[in-house]
């Protein structure tokens, strides 16, 4: 049994949490066009790292508040917790994030605003 | 036209009946388990920096928002921590109009509250070996030196989700969901039976 922490209510039992699978995963915008193989990156293949891994958690039976983690899947260590729409800020979830596949995917490329060549940017 | 004052209230332990079993040689105590029915409860969004509701709050439960497991409760009202930018008020009955009024005229900014009264049902745990009997169903640490006075947290009891105050060294307040009160009755009367246990409906 593991005792999370919660940033709000503080250390309780894993029965009060919920896990939210893979953390960082950012939607596709509409105006990059991607194929359906690669928008099924986004929308079902999720990460299985043997080491860190980024998730997401909620405490449901508590203050009903989401959160991310670096959890350990071999050693079930929380390495960090850390804010809804933040990154983390600790050495070993800095590399989990950075050296996961998804930073890779054309999905995750797709979903920061198409890079203008032209236009507005060159004149000023 | 039925006005809401000439229908029969029915509390959320209505059906339960009362529950004895004797003290046997050697416990610590007896449990005394009571339903408080007809309390008020509106629940409550606000920032908690948010100094205008802060103010009114106090100014209607003469208590000032508490912060994480923490529940204000002297008197009549009692507000109760249940994350970072929610509480509970708890009120006697027919006060939930006057107080949800009061907070939607008073122009907070982004503060919303919802009445839920009939959404949960209050128990009072009272007796010595309380924190004993509450600790078999429950993971918060119970320690008398941990749990003090005032200390709320929402958890799981058995297999319901609750809200559980200390409101004195041996005597517990718990809010559960209406529907699951019945089986909370029987949960508790039957960890306390080793101690003796009396179950008053109200």
């Amino acid at each position: 049994m593991l005792l999370i922490d919660c940033p709000h209510c503080g250390a309780r039992d894993e029965t009060e949490f919920a896990c939210g699978g893979e953390a960082h995963i950012a939607r596709p915008l509409a105006e990059n066009t991607i194929s359906d193989a690669e928008f099924a990156e986004y929308l079902f293949w999720r990460d299985n790292p043997k080491g860190v891994f980024l998730e997401r958690w909620c405490h449901t039976a508590g203050c009903r508040r989401w959160f991310n983690a670096a959890r350990d899947t071999v050693t079930h260590e929380f390495i960090e917790i850390y804010a809804m729409g933040s990154l983390p800020k600790s050495k070993a979830a800095k590399d989990a994030y950075a050296s996961a596949w998804r930073r890779q995917t054309a999905s995750e490329k797709a979903a920061k605003p198409a890079q203008k060549t032209s236009g507005k940017g060159a004149k000023s | 036209m039925v006005s809401s004052a000439v229908l029969p209230g029915r509390s959320a332990l209505s059906q339960v009946a009362a529950i004895q079993h004797p003290v046997p040689k050697g416990s610590a105590g007896k449990i005394t388990i009571k339903e408080a029915p007809f309390h008020d409860l509106i629940n409550l969004r606000c920032q908690p920096d948010n100094k205008m509701a802060n103010a009114l709050i106090k100014k209607l439960t003469s208590h000032s928002l508490p912060s994480a497991n923490q529940a204000a409760q002297a008197g009549d009202r009692a507000v109760i921590w249940l994350g970072p930018d929610e509480w509970l008020i708890m009120a006697e009955a027919g006060a939930a109009n006057t107080i949800m009024a009061n907070i939607e005229t008073a122009n907070l900014g982004h503060v919303a509250t919802t009445e839920v009264s009939n959404a949960y049902g209050i128990l009072t745990v009272n007796g010595k070996p309380s924190r004993q009997m509450l600790a078999k169903h429950c993971a918060i640490d119970l320690d008398a030196g941990v749990f003090t006075s005032g200390t709320a947290v929402q958890t799981i009891m058995g297999h319901a989700g609750i809200i559980l105050i200390a409101t004195d060294e041996n005597s517990f307040t718990v809010i559960g969901r209406s529907s699951f009160m019945p089986y909370l009755v029987a949960l508790l009367t039957d960890a306390s039976i080793e101690y003796g246990v009396e179950y008053r409906p109200a």
